[in-house]
Protein backbone atom coordinates (compact mmCIF):
# COMPACT_ATOMS: atom_id res chain seq x y z
CA UNK A 1 0.00 0.00 0.00
CA UNK A 2 1.48 3.37 -1.18
CA UNK A 3 1.32 6.13 1.94
CA UNK A 4 3.86 8.25 0.30
CA UNK A 5 3.09 10.61 -2.55
CA UNK A 6 6.15 11.49 -4.55
CA UNK A 7 6.11 15.45 -3.92
CA UNK A 8 5.70 15.12 -0.19
CA UNK A 9 2.01 14.99 0.06
CA UNK A 10 1.10 12.39 2.39
CA UNK A 11 -2.08 10.65 1.48
CA UNK A 12 -4.78 8.84 3.12
CA UNK A 13 -5.93 5.37 2.27
CA UNK A 14 -9.62 4.28 2.51
CA UNK A 15 -10.23 0.14 2.42
CA UNK A 16 -13.45 -1.93 2.80
CA UNK A 17 -10.83 -4.48 4.05
CA UNK A 18 -14.26 -7.27 4.55
CA UNK A 19 -17.93 -7.10 4.86
CA UNK A 20 -17.61 -5.48 8.47
CA UNK A 21 -14.42 -3.33 8.25
CA UNK A 22 -13.34 -0.55 6.69
CA UNK A 23 -9.77 0.80 7.63
CA UNK A 24 -8.48 4.31 7.01
CA UNK A 25 -4.72 4.45 6.69
CA UNK A 26 -2.15 7.67 6.98
CA UNK A 27 1.86 8.32 8.32
CA UNK A 28 2.70 11.44 10.62
CA UNK A 29 5.85 12.88 10.31
CA UNK A 30 6.21 12.85 14.00
CA UNK A 31 6.53 10.44 17.06
CA UNK A 32 3.31 8.40 18.23
CA UNK A 33 3.45 10.09 21.33
CA UNK A 34 2.40 13.39 19.74
CA UNK A 35 0.39 12.26 17.50
CA UNK A 36 -1.41 9.93 20.10
CA UNK A 37 -1.56 13.73 22.03
CA UNK A 38 -3.47 15.48 19.57
CA UNK A 39 -6.11 12.70 19.61
CA UNK A 40 -6.58 12.42 23.17
CA UNK A 41 -6.44 16.23 24.39
CA UNK A 42 -9.90 17.58 24.02
CA UNK A 43 -8.78 21.34 22.93
CA UNK A 44 -6.08 19.40 20.87
CA UNK A 45 -8.64 17.56 19.11
CA UNK A 46 -11.43 20.18 18.62
CA UNK A 47 -9.16 21.72 16.37
CA UNK A 48 -8.62 19.21 13.46
CA UNK A 49 -11.47 16.92 14.06
CA UNK A 50 -14.01 19.25 11.89
CA UNK A 51 -11.51 21.23 9.52
CA UNK A 52 -12.98 24.28 8.43
CA UNK A 53 -12.57 23.07 4.44
CA UNK A 54 -15.39 20.14 5.56
CA UNK A 55 -18.24 23.04 6.11
CA UNK A 56 -18.85 21.57 9.41
CA UNK A 57 -18.43 23.41 12.89
CA UNK A 58 -17.86 21.56 16.15
CA UNK A 59 -20.26 23.54 18.56
CA UNK A 60 -18.49 21.11 21.54
CA UNK A 61 -16.03 18.48 22.07
CA UNK A 62 -15.98 16.72 25.41
CA UNK A 63 -13.60 13.83 25.49
CA UNK A 64 -12.94 12.22 28.71
CA UNK A 65 -9.80 9.74 27.41
CA UNK A 66 -10.00 6.66 29.70
CA UNK A 67 -11.18 3.58 29.67
CA UNK A 68 -14.95 3.75 30.43
CA UNK A 69 -14.39 7.50 29.85
CA UNK A 70 -17.32 8.95 27.71
CA UNK A 71 -17.13 11.46 24.53
CA UNK A 72 -19.72 13.65 23.13
CA UNK A 73 -18.97 15.44 19.89
CA UNK A 74 -21.89 17.98 18.45
CA UNK A 75 -21.58 19.53 14.57
CA UNK A 76 -23.38 22.22 13.38
CA UNK A 77 -24.25 23.75 9.87
CA UNK A 78 -26.12 26.90 8.98
CA UNK A 79 -29.59 26.77 10.79
CA UNK A 80 -29.94 22.73 10.51
CA UNK A 81 -30.28 20.44 13.91
CA UNK A 82 -26.86 19.64 15.36
CA UNK A 83 -25.80 16.22 15.18
CA UNK A 84 -24.11 14.42 18.11
CA UNK A 85 -21.64 11.69 17.94
CA UNK A 86 -21.02 9.83 21.09
CA UNK A 87 -19.93 6.86 23.06
CA UNK A 88 -17.39 5.44 25.51
CA UNK A 89 -13.64 4.39 25.80
CA UNK A 90 -13.00 0.57 26.05
CA UNK A 91 -8.72 0.79 25.61
CA UNK A 92 -6.76 3.39 26.36
CA UNK A 93 -3.12 2.46 25.46
CA UNK A 94 -0.84 5.99 25.29
CA UNK A 95 0.80 6.31 22.86
CA UNK A 96 0.04 2.91 21.58
CA UNK A 97 -4.03 2.34 21.18
CA UNK A 98 -7.62 3.66 21.48
CA UNK A 99 -11.00 2.06 21.38
CA UNK A 100 -14.24 3.15 21.23
CA UNK A 101 -17.53 2.63 20.51
CA UNK A 102 -19.82 4.57 18.49
CA UNK A 103 -23.33 4.89 20.26
CA UNK A 104 -25.11 7.49 17.86
CA UNK A 105 -27.04 4.68 15.95
CA UNK A 106 -27.88 1.15 17.65
CA UNK A 107 -25.73 -0.73 15.32
CA UNK A 108 -22.66 1.33 15.20
CA UNK A 109 -19.30 0.00 14.91
CA UNK A 110 -16.42 0.01 17.09
CA UNK A 111 -13.60 2.14 16.22
CA UNK A 112 -9.77 0.93 17.07
CA UNK A 113 -6.66 2.98 16.35
CA UNK A 114 -3.63 2.08 16.33
CA UNK A 115 -0.14 4.23 16.35
CA UNK A 116 2.66 2.76 15.35
CA UNK A 117 6.32 4.41 15.27
CA UNK A 118 9.30 3.56 13.36
CA UNK A 119 11.78 5.89 12.72
CA UNK A 120 10.52 8.72 13.97
CA UNK A 121 7.21 8.19 11.43
CA UNK A 122 3.96 7.45 12.93
CA UNK A 123 1.82 5.08 10.68
CA UNK A 124 -1.84 5.62 12.19
CA UNK A 125 -4.55 2.92 11.38
CA UNK A 126 -8.43 3.50 11.75
CA UNK A 127 -10.31 0.53 12.22
CA UNK A 128 -14.04 0.55 11.97
CA UNK A 129 -15.74 -3.05 12.51
CA UNK A 130 -19.41 -2.79 12.05
CA UNK A 131 -21.60 -5.93 14.00
CA UNK A 132 -22.55 -7.12 10.33
CA UNK A 133 -22.03 -5.77 6.61
CA UNK A 134 -25.76 -4.96 6.71
CA UNK A 135 -24.73 -2.29 9.49
CA UNK A 136 -21.47 -1.11 7.46
CA UNK A 137 -24.12 -1.15 3.92
CA UNK A 138 -26.38 0.83 5.50
CA UNK A 139 -23.95 3.49 6.91
CA UNK A 140 -22.57 3.72 3.60
CA UNK A 141 -25.96 4.28 2.04
CA UNK A 142 -26.47 6.70 5.13
CA UNK A 143 -24.09 8.70 4.07
CA UNK A 144 -25.51 8.92 0.73
CA UNK A 145 -29.49 10.16 1.17
CA UNK A 146 -30.60 9.20 4.58
CA UNK A 147 -28.67 11.94 6.28
CA UNK A 148 -29.34 15.09 7.85
CA UNK A 149 -29.52 17.84 5.37
CA UNK A 150 -25.80 19.36 6.26
CA UNK A 151 -24.27 15.89 5.53
CA UNK A 152 -25.57 16.63 1.53
CA UNK A 153 -24.09 19.71 2.04
CA UNK A 154 -20.72 18.08 3.42
CA UNK A 155 -20.96 16.33 0.23
CA UNK A 156 -21.05 19.24 -2.21
CA UNK A 157 -18.08 21.00 -0.07
CA UNK A 158 -15.77 17.23 -0.13
CA UNK A 159 -16.81 17.67 -3.89
CA UNK A 160 -15.04 21.31 -3.87
CA UNK A 161 -12.01 19.53 -1.77
CA UNK A 162 -11.41 17.83 -4.88
CA UNK B 1 -26.55 -27.51 -13.94
CA UNK B 2 -29.45 -28.29 -12.13
CA UNK B 3 -32.03 -25.29 -11.26
CA UNK B 4 -30.94 -25.60 -7.63
CA UNK B 5 -27.93 -25.76 -8.66
CA UNK B 6 -28.28 -22.48 -10.08
CA UNK B 7 -30.07 -20.77 -7.52
CA UNK B 8 -26.89 -21.78 -5.21
CA UNK B 9 -25.14 -19.93 -7.76
CA UNK B 10 -26.77 -17.09 -8.08
CA UNK B 11 -27.23 -16.53 -4.25
CA UNK B 12 -23.64 -16.42 -4.07
CA UNK B 13 -23.05 -13.56 -6.66
CA UNK B 14 -26.13 -11.86 -5.12
CA UNK B 15 -24.85 -11.73 -1.67
CA UNK B 16 -21.39 -10.67 -3.05
CA UNK B 17 -23.26 -8.23 -4.87
CA UNK B 18 -22.05 -8.90 -8.12
CA UNK B 19 -25.88 -9.38 -9.18
CA UNK B 20 -29.58 -8.41 -8.39
CA UNK B 21 -32.47 -10.40 -8.90
CA UNK B 22 -35.78 -9.48 -9.00
CA UNK B 23 -38.81 -12.02 -8.74
CA UNK B 24 -42.06 -11.38 -10.92
CA UNK B 25 -44.51 -14.29 -11.01
CA UNK B 26 -41.95 -17.51 -11.67
CA UNK B 27 -39.80 -15.93 -12.97
CA UNK B 28 -36.46 -14.29 -11.22
CA UNK B 29 -34.68 -11.73 -13.55
CA UNK B 30 -30.94 -11.12 -12.95
CA UNK B 31 -29.02 -8.06 -13.89
CA UNK B 32 -25.20 -7.29 -12.88
CA UNK B 33 -24.59 -5.83 -9.61
CA UNK B 34 -22.03 -2.72 -10.31
CA UNK B 35 -24.40 -0.01 -9.62
CA UNK B 36 -23.96 -1.16 -6.03
CA UNK B 37 -20.06 -1.83 -6.21
CA UNK B 38 -19.93 1.79 -7.97
CA UNK B 39 -21.64 3.62 -5.57
CA UNK B 40 -20.12 1.41 -2.82
CA UNK B 41 -16.83 3.67 -4.75
CA UNK B 42 -17.80 6.73 -4.85
CA UNK B 43 -18.71 6.62 -1.01
CA UNK B 44 -15.34 5.61 0.08
CA UNK B 45 -13.71 8.13 -2.43
CA UNK B 46 -16.00 10.54 -0.26
CA UNK B 47 -15.01 9.14 2.54
CA UNK B 48 -11.54 9.53 1.80
CA UNK B 49 -11.90 13.23 1.34
CA UNK B 50 -13.25 13.72 4.83
CA UNK B 51 -10.49 12.20 6.45
CA UNK B 52 -7.89 13.35 4.36
CA UNK B 53 -8.96 17.08 5.47
CA UNK B 54 -9.14 16.09 9.04
CA UNK B 55 -5.41 14.42 8.71
CA UNK B 56 -4.63 17.56 6.82
CA UNK B 57 -5.61 19.50 10.02
CA UNK B 58 -4.22 17.13 12.23
CA UNK B 59 -1.09 17.04 10.71
CA UNK B 60 -0.73 20.93 11.54
CA UNK B 61 -1.69 20.22 15.17
CA UNK B 62 0.80 17.73 15.18
CA UNK B 63 3.78 20.05 13.60
CA UNK B 64 2.77 22.80 16.09
CA UNK B 65 3.99 20.32 18.90
CA UNK B 66 6.64 19.30 17.36
CA UNK B 67 8.00 22.83 16.95
CA UNK B 68 6.82 23.14 20.66
CA UNK B 69 7.86 20.45 21.56
CA UNK B 70 11.85 21.18 20.38
CA UNK B 71 11.44 24.48 21.77
CA UNK B 72 10.84 23.42 25.58
CA UNK B 73 13.33 20.44 24.86
CA UNK B 74 16.13 23.53 23.94
CA UNK B 75 14.89 25.67 26.86
CA UNK B 76 15.09 22.79 29.48
CA UNK B 77 18.71 21.46 27.79
CA UNK B 78 19.65 25.18 27.60
CA UNK B 79 19.63 25.37 31.07
CA UNK B 80 20.82 21.86 32.21
CA UNK B 81 23.68 22.21 29.52
CA UNK B 82 24.60 25.30 28.37
CA UNK B 83 27.23 23.87 25.97
CA UNK B 84 24.46 22.25 23.98
CA UNK B 85 23.03 23.75 20.71
CA UNK B 86 26.29 26.14 20.42
CA UNK B 87 25.64 26.04 16.26
CA UNK B 88 21.78 26.92 16.73
CA UNK B 89 21.09 30.87 16.86
CA UNK B 90 18.47 30.51 19.32
CA UNK B 91 14.47 29.66 18.92
CA UNK B 92 13.90 33.21 17.16
CA UNK B 93 15.79 31.72 14.08
CA UNK B 94 12.50 29.02 14.04
CA UNK B 95 10.01 31.31 14.13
Amino acid sequence: MESEHPHGKKLTTVDRKSERELVVARTFDAPARVVFEAWTRPELLKRWWAPKSTGLVLLSCEADVRVGGRYRFEFGQGTSKPMAFFGNYLEVTPHSRLVWTNDESEDGPVTTVTFEEKDGKTLLVLHELHPSKEALDAAMEGMEGGMPESFAQLDELLATLG
Amino acid sequence: MTLTGMKKHVGILERAGFVVTEKVGRVRTCKLGLRQLEEEAAWIEKYQKLWDARFDALDQVVEELKRKETFDGRENGERASPRKETHDGGPEVRA
